[in-house]
């Protein structure tokens, strides 16, 4: 019995792979169940938020003084929602849901 | 309080039941340190422990390392302890393993099969526990989430028995049975207290004691290390017979039991044989049946005990057959074949020059079919007709 | 009644795993010898998970995963794009599937009836969060007939205790009683 004809998926001898092909074009936003919303009047622009997201993707907000989540990597994890110390972060659900609920 | 629990059948996982079979022996430390998949087995545990069915100390160490030191301790001074690993966590644990076996501590460990290092995978394969079969520690594997509960308990007993005191391992695969729920029968914890009671009947072991001068580890130079590596050997040949008797004794106490060191589904009066371990044993009696009905009379030797390595009934099993194919879920490098085939071929002085195949399937979660199964069987009884046959093949 | 294969598809974090598992005890309380296990990569919230129950009169030996299913449980609609979702799907095979809008067409020639029920709206509903695991499975009770809700209500006390218990019952109720079937 001959074993059946495969396909390489590695060119190389080990498990080699290039960054720039695989995580660094991941877009990981459409993950996400729900969003970080920046609310200004509450921010003070202290960073927290840039700090601690894990996957980095607080970038600047247009006005150049608040933050703002990159969404097309945003996963929705709440993690800068939870560490903003002036609570100026709040997770909003991802898209329309139904109000309401038959009832009996 | 201790919540105490009584007999039940409840559809569980199989980490799950070994988290219940380690509390029903009721250990004295529990070290624990999570790893995909055996992680719900320490987590379980937490959970008896919380909820005070279980009476222990639980001790959440930092890495394995760690969780193997401190089940040796704990069985060195005299108590019952239970860790449990897989892959990276198995072999980070290492050199605590080889004292453990060294210092001949009875700890008891369930290792979830999971491929080890080298190329990533969260993934079912028998590669971790091949690469520790010269640890010096027993290794058992098992087929189904019954077994797994009933071999746990039966693990205790066999380590801690006043011939052996040697640590147990116990394999399953992960996620084909570490994630598989199924009915599994239980017993109260009374029941289990009575099957181990035996043990307090021997003589008690050496253990390290606060205020004498014992002590264990220390230099065994020249003919010391030889002669404490001869007894160490000698316990590993008695595990064999005992396991047998072990599994007697836990059938008559239980009602189910497993064959011991191997058990023969339909062998006896087969022309052509397939050896295997774990969950593919479960998948390949149903193609064995298969087989037989097509008139191909083939048979299947589940190999339960892998260290020591189950010589003597393995011989009988094969011997007299025409073919004989050894399906491995790991790879021997440095053979260029499967590990159990290797060790099997290495009984052709008992059992005569035969065509002995290996197959190598199962890798990295892949799965083992009913279809790769049949045509292994195929290929094995291709072999016994005298037909050209390949001697390793790489499945699928 | 001979051997049955259901295989779970859905996204990590959404109960599938647990639902195969769910239906594995009811199904278990009725008697019948159960199996169930997931396969998943990447064990991270939105990946695919497929998850497999097989249940028989006589005890279940094979562990390999499902390739010829008998029922199809669909748990996010955003699945049915998977290209070999529906591979080996048995003839007269069955889908369950989690959905707001019926079915323009069967997915797959082997498909001849399907149970559709919204059941993302009733777990959000029932328990305040997207998971539609529960509600899935007393719609492929209803649909498929092979176990009884009783024994899928009864089965969740294993799993779920209080408040919890109480919301997935009503959204595995509700489940059995709105699910619409959809034949071809």
């Amino acid at each position: 019995m001959v074993d059946k004809e495969h396909q390489n998926l590695f060119e190389t001898e080990a498990s080699w792979s290039d960054a720039s092909e695989t995580v660094l074009c991941h877009h990981t936003g459409d993950w996400r169940t729900e969003r970080p919303v920046f609310d200004h009047d509450k921010c003070n622009a202290c960073g927290f938020c840039y700090t601690y997201c894990p996957p980095q993707c607080i970038v600047d907000d247009e006005d150049g003084i608040h933050y703002k989540a990159d969404l097309e990597y945003c996963k929705g994890c709440g993690v800068c929602a939870r560490e903003c110390p002036k609570e100026a972060i709040t997770m909003a659900p991802e898209g329309d849901y139904a109000d309401d609920c038959r009832v009996g | 309080m201790t919540v105490v629990l009584d007999k039940q059948t409840k559809v569980i996982t199989g980490n799950a039941a070994a988290a219940y079979a380690a509390m029903l022996c009721r250990p004295d430390v529990v070290a624990a340190y999570p790893i995909t998949p055996q992680s719900e087995v320490i987590e379980q545990l937490a959970k008896f422990h919380a909820d005070g069915i279980l009476d222990c100390e639980y001790v959440n160490v930092e890495g394995e390392n760690s969780a193997q030191n401190v089940v040796c301790a704990t069985t060195m001074a005299g108590g019952r302890a239970f860790t449990a690993t897989s892959s990276y966590g198995l072999v980070y644990m290492y050199d605590a393993m080889f004292q453990t076996a060294g210092f001949r501590a009875p700890v008891v460990m369930i290792n979830v099969n999971r491929e080890p290092p080298g190329i990533h995978a969260v993934c079912s394969g028998q590669q971790d526990m091949i690469s520790v079969r010269d640890s010096g520690w027993v290794q058992l594997i098992v087929e189904n989430c019954q077994e797994i509960l009933d071999t746990t308990i039966m693990a205790f007993r066999l380590a801690e028995d006043y011939d052996i005191q040697l640590p147990v391992m116990v394999n399953y695969d992960g996620y084909y049975l570490s994630f598989l729920a199924e009915s599994v029968e239980i017993p109260g914890i009374g029941e289990v207290d009575g099957y181990l009671e035996e043990l307090k009947t021997q003589p008690p072991r050496t253990r390290l004691l606060p205020g004498t001068n014992l002590g264990c580890g220390s230099h065994g130079i020249g003919m010391g290390y030889v002669e404490l590596r001869k007894k160490h050997m000698a316990a590993m040949e008695r595990v064999k017979t005992k396991i047998d008797e072990i599994d007697r004794g836990f059938s008559e106490t239980f009602g189910r039991g497993y064959g011991g060191q191997i058990e023969e589904y339909r062998a006896e009066d087969a022309d052509i044989v397939l050896v295997t371990s774990g969950s593919a044993v479960g998948t390949a009696r149903t193609m064995i049946d298969a087989k037989r009905e097509q008139g191909v009379k083939a048979g299947l030797v589940k190999l339960r005990l892998y260290r020591p390595f189950p010589v003597e009934r393995l011989s009988r099993a094969l011997r007299g057959k025409k073919a004989i194919g050894v399906l491995d879920r790991s790879v021997c490098f440095g053979w260029d074949c499967g590990p159990m085939y290797m060790e099997t071929r290495a009984l052709t002085p008992e059992i005569g020059i035969v065509p002995m195949l290996s197959f190598i399937d199962g890798l990295a979660n892949m799965d083992i079919t009913q279809e790769h199964i049949g045509r292994m069987i195929d290929d094995i009884h291709a072999a016994s007709q005298g037909r050209p046959y390949q001697e390793v093949t790489w499945l699928p | 009644m001979s051997a049955k294969e259901i295989r779970f598809h859905g996204r990590g974090g959404q109960g599938a795993v647990l639902a195969a598992r769910m239906l594995a005890s009811a199904l278990a309380a009725e008697g019948k010898c159960v199996a169930s296990f997931p396969m998943y990569g990447f064990e991270r919230r939105g990946m695919p998970v497929v998850a497999f129950t097989r249940f028989d009169e006589q005890p279940i030996r094979e562990k390999t995963q499902i390739y010829t299913p008998d029922c199809l449980v669909v748990v996010d609609f955003t699945l049915l794009s998977l290209a070999n979702l529906f591979d080996g799907l048995k003839p007269d095979g069955v889908l369950i599937l989690n959905s707001a809008k019926p079915l323009e067409k069967p997915p797959h020639p082997n498909l001849k009836r399907a149970g559709l029920v919204n059941a993302t709206q009733i777990a959000l509903c029932e328990i305040g969060r997207d998971i539609p695991n529960t509600c899935l499975i007393g719609a492929l009770a209803k649909v498929t007939g092979w176990v009884e809700l009783e024994s899928v209500l009864q089965g969740l006390g294993d799993y779920l205790e209080g408040d919890m218990l109480k919301r997935n019952l009503r959204n595995a109720e509700r489940g059995y009683h709105e699910v619409e079937v959809m034949t071809w």
